[in-house]
């Protein structure tokens, strides 16, 4: 079994390696082609089928169901798409009654995942090792999608976008011109309040709150407001608004320089799963450069593989660089600090 | 034969106090089988509901008692606690909810009775022109998900981007709307949920005897006068049942204040227990506790609806063929006219355009009247993307299997509940009356988790199929059908069922014979909400469909989380028009059954 408690070296040169492999590589080569071993093809086409749990948006994951039954047509997958803390909720029931129907699991908050481990079997990716290892919460959960956070505008509305996180703090982007997702909606907003704190300084929530942003209750909300015209200004997921302006919405995107604040799924086999070797086969292909590479480029999702095989539209590995959260840190500063931006941002928990 | 109204000189026409209601089946006339057998029916009823109701709510309180999921690491006596009460009740922000729901329900309920029960009146009593296209066309709202009704008033009302402060700029005027405000989710609760005020009132007055007024009229009594000392009173019973059923339905809506009440940062009660299951880790506990009070509350208002209906006898319906006639209302018929016109302009054209605008158009931003026009930005996109989801045709196809079963089995356990409480003596009928009732009191948010916890455990392969989304609808929307039957059953004179018993038929066949074809157009009503609110119900089928049996409720939450708003709106549009032609069968059937309203001979 893998050793997951990473020692403040370690972690240290983990993210060297994610900064080498952000700022480092000139070019991304092209994907190799994911190539199972023909053991687990004939088992994954015994079995026929697959039932995943997702937190993922729908639209989103059947593209990607799309993309692996082109390569497996001889797998049938039905999906079962919940927010975050009502799949938990329904994992953690079903498990208990004995009647937990997923073969796959996958979920935005690693902490969630983390603590409820022990329904999850032992598995490993042929490619385990080309992970990075800040992003593995447990040797049964991996980091199938690594979404990152990006300042979107309205660019019809904004003719003079900020460039830089502490911008979002200038008075001129005032009154209600920017939109915020709540602090306590889940973990990848964590994640970049983590960062807002860590890197960007201990008053910048206090600075940003007093340009009075709109708060909204997650992320596909305030980015359907942004379209609108609602709000003009927001950090949103890059793999929110990314498809959107891809179809023409009027929406500019960037990435800021202070760094880009990445958090990552966990996903993982349940003990119970019934289709066992659809369920490997299906999460080979996802962590596979191949798999990693079609999230990138047809979402905008980073990889938090050591290499990543490309990078999103827009982000340059010169130049941009991005931020992955110490998992036991967040842990540690999880409840303090979120109290502290609900208080900061007046947001009545 | 006794009317139910009492004339005295130029006073008042009343329901007469001490009319008696009929109760006179079994208990009165049976001898000891009859009696067991009455006992076993009763029980049996009761048993059903106690599957359905108690026990659910029973594992809701368990959750509300406790800090963990009762499922998954069970719990003890000696640990249960009120803490999550404490906390709850510690917390101004709960106040704050709790108050802005009351005003704003309390506020919408006012307003969907006064625009319900005139629209009723006018559809039923009075000779306006087109009436039965307005009677379809009000209709519409009750079909529109609570979500998308917000987000459309939001297109519409936003005081930044709405379509209405668009136009209203296009033509100069500096005064703008503001519908992320406590008065306009009161206006759109009050027109979201007149539809129902209308149904029921609507039912009462088409089975209302027309001779009880017409002896006002004879007495000089105008028809003001008429209207309020016979007509109302007499449907009253359907007015405050109504008013009920839309208060409490509107204390359970999610989707109207998190469309309007969000940005505004206007909390309702029912935003803050969605923040509480969706906050990470989810809050189930405490949202349980809040959902606990917000039954306390409910219970205060079933409590007085009750006594109020105690009060009197409202029967209307007597062994006479009933013929409604239409008030003539000569040239005023042209004013009822134009006010139905502007109520449909205002409560379906315009959130109707709102949403088609929103599925055609490939964005939503519309920074100018003439970019609304810019026929470049129409496509059929928002549609393709829909019908290339392969979980739309299931999701249809599960939704609509899903609420026939409901309906059906709801139909018929609605209409046992409803006859033995309005129309038998028998011992612990109220209790069945006030257990029927429960599930009204209760957030569908909230609701959901305890039919799972509840029923996950069942043996057999009940969970994961649609029986079990069925069954949750059934429990969850009983009140609603019992309601709607109830009103209608009350209505009926005993003397038509004792003439039945005379000329010798049983029970069942005085039931079937004569009291279920003249409570007829009350159970189809209530059959039909049934089925639109199955289909509509999201908080019971989150935690309870499966990979195959995705509804269309779950999957328009999907597109709407996913940010999509243009699929959302499609998907809306789709479910509109099909409810819409499931409407139209379901009020031709209704019609067909008025027309031979006329008691059967026994």
């Amino acid at each position: 079994m893998m050793r997951l408690r990473m020692t403040r070296r370690e972690w240290l040169a983990s993210m060297a390696a994610l900064a080498y492999s952000a700022r480092g590589r000139p070019a991304f080569a092209a994907a190799a082609a994911f190539k199972p071993t023909p053991a687990l093809l004939d088992a994954a086409r015994a079995e026929g089928r697959l039932m995943l749990y997702t937190a993922e948006f729908i639209e989103v994951i059947q593209e990607t169901l799309a993309a692996f039954n082109k390569r497996f047509p001889f797998v049938k997958v039905d999906v079962l798409r919940l927010s975050g803390g009502q799949l938990i909720t329904r994992v953690q029931t079903e498990a208990a009654a004995g009647k937990l129907a997923a073969d796959v699991v996958d979920h935005s908050d690693a902490a969630l995942m983390k603590r409820i481990e022990d329904l999850f079997q032992d598995y490993a990716p042929p490619n385990a090792r080309d992970y990075t290892r800040n992003a593995l919460v447990s040797p049964k959960l991996w980091p199938t999608l690594a979404p990152g956070w990006s300042i979107a505008y309205n660019s019809e509305l904004v003719k003079n976008p900020p460039r830089t996180w502490m911008d979002l703090c200038k008075p001129e982007y005032g009154d209600g011109q920017i939109g915020q997702v709540i602090g306590p909606s889940g973990g990848t907003t964590w994640c970049r309040i983590m960062f807002e704190r860590q890197v960007l300084g201990e008053n910048y929530w206090a600075k940003q709150a007093a340009t009075k942003p709109r708060l909204y209750p997650s992320g596909a909300p305030l980015s359907d407001a942004l379209v609108r015209g609602e709000v003009a200004i927001a950090p949103l997921l890059y793999d929110i608004v990314y498809p959107k302006k891809k179809e023409g919405a009027p929406l500019g995107i960037l990435f800021p320089k202070e760094g880009v604040p990445v958090s990552y799924y966990a996903t993982g086999i349940p003990k119970t799963a019934k289709n066992v070797n659809a369920a490997r086969l299906y999460l080979d292909w996802v962590l596979s450069p191949e798999g990693q590479e079609f999230s990138t480029v047809q979402h905008g999702d980073f990889s938090v593989l050591i290499s990543p095989p490309a990078a999103p539209q827009g982000f340059d590995p010169k130049t941009d660089k991005i931020w992955v959260p110490e998992f036991n840190k967040s842990q540690e500063l999880h409840d303090k600090w979120l109290a502290d931006w609900n208080r900061v941002y007046g947001y009545r928990q | 034969m006794n009317s139910g109204v009492e004339q005295g000189g130029g006073g008042p026409l009343v329901p007469v106090a001490g009319a008696e209601p009929a109760r006179r089946m079994w208990g009165a006339r049976s001898g000891a089988g009859s009696r067991w057998l009455a006992r076993l029916w009763l029980a049996s009823l009761a048993a059903i509901l106690c599957f359905l109701v108690l026990y659910p709510v029973g594992m809701l309180l368990i959750g509300a008692l406790t800090t963990a999921n009762p499922v998954v690491e069970g719990y003890r006596l000696a640990d249960l606690s009120i803490a999550n009460f404490a906390a709850v009740t510690a917390n101004p922000n709960v106040y704050s909810a709790l108050v802005n729901s009351l005003a704003i329900c309390g506020g919408g309920t006012a307003l969907a009775m006064m625009i319900g029960l005139t629209f009723a009146w006018i559809v039923v009593r009075t000779d306006t022109p087109w009436k039965a296209v307005i009677a379809g066309a009000g209709m519409l709202p009750l079909f529109v998900p609570a979500l998308v009704a917000g987000v459309a008033w939001s297109i519409l009302g936003s005081p930044r981007t709405g379509l209405l402060n668009t136009f209203l700029a296009g033509l100069g005027i500096a005064w703008r709307v503001d519908f992320y405000s406590m008065s306009g989710m009161i206006l759109v609760f009050g027109i979201y949920y007149a539809p129902y005020v209308y149904m029921f009132t609507a039912a009462a007055l088409r089975n209302m005897d027309r001779s009880l007024e017409e002896s006002a009229e004879i007495c000089g009594a105008g028809a003001f006068r008429t209207l309020t000392t016979v007509t109302l009173p007499l449907i009253l019973p359907a007015i405050l049942s109504s008013m009920l059923l839309s208060f409490t339905v509107m204390l359970g809506i999610y989707g109207i204040p998190a469309a309007l009440g969000t940005p505004a940062n206007l909390p309702l009660l029912t935003t803050y227990i969605y923040a509480l299951t969706v906050w990470s880790p989810p809050l189930y506990n405490t949202a349980a506790a809040v959902a606990v009070i917000l039954m306390a509350v409910t219970a205060v208002l079933v409590y007085l609806q009750q006594k109020a209906l105690s009060r009197g006898s409202f029967t209307t319906i007597a062994g006479k063929a009933v013929h409604p006639r239409a008030l003539r209302l000569g040239p005023w018929r042209f004013f009822t006219l134009g006010f139905a016109i502007v109520y449909l302009l205002i409560v379906v054209a315009l959130p109707s355009l709102a949403l088609l605008v929103a599925s055609f158009r490939r964005f939503l931003f519309i920074h100018s009247l003439a970019a609304l026009f810019d026929a470049r930005a129409y496509s059929l996109v928002n549609f393709q993307r829909l019908f290339e989801n392969p979980l739309t045709l299931d999701s249809i196809t599960n939704s609509l299997e899903v609420g026939a079963m409901t309906a059906c089995c709801g139909g018929v356990l609605s209409f046992a509940i409803g006859y033995t409480v309005t129309r038998t003596k028998l011992q612990g009928r109220s209790l069945l009356d006030a257990v029927s009732t429960v599930p009204a009191a209760i957030p569908g948010l909230v609701i959901g988790v305890a039919y799972l916890w509840a029923w996950i455990g069942l043996p057999g392969g009940l969970y994961g199929t649609l029986w079990i989304l069925a069954l949750a609808f059934v429990a969850r929307f009983i009140p609603d059908t019992v309601k709607a039957v109830s009103s209608s059953l009350m209505q009926i004179h005993p003397e038509l069922e004792e003439a039945s018993w005379l000329c010798g038929r049983g029970v069942l066949g005085t039931v079937l014979g004569v009291v279920l074809p003249l409570a007829r157009p009350g159970v189809i009503a209530g059959m039909t909400l049934l089925f639109t609110l199955s289909i509509r119900e999201l908080g019971s089928s989150l935690f309870l469909f499966s990979g195959s049996t995705m509804v269309m409720s779950v999957h328009l939450l999907n597109f709407f989380e996913g940010g999509n708003i243009g699929v959302t709106a499609a998907f809306s549009v789709v479910q509109v028009a099909l409810l819409g032609v499931l409407l139209a069968g379901a009020n031709r059937l209704a019609r067909g059954q008025l027309k031979g309203n006329a008691v059967r001979p026994v």
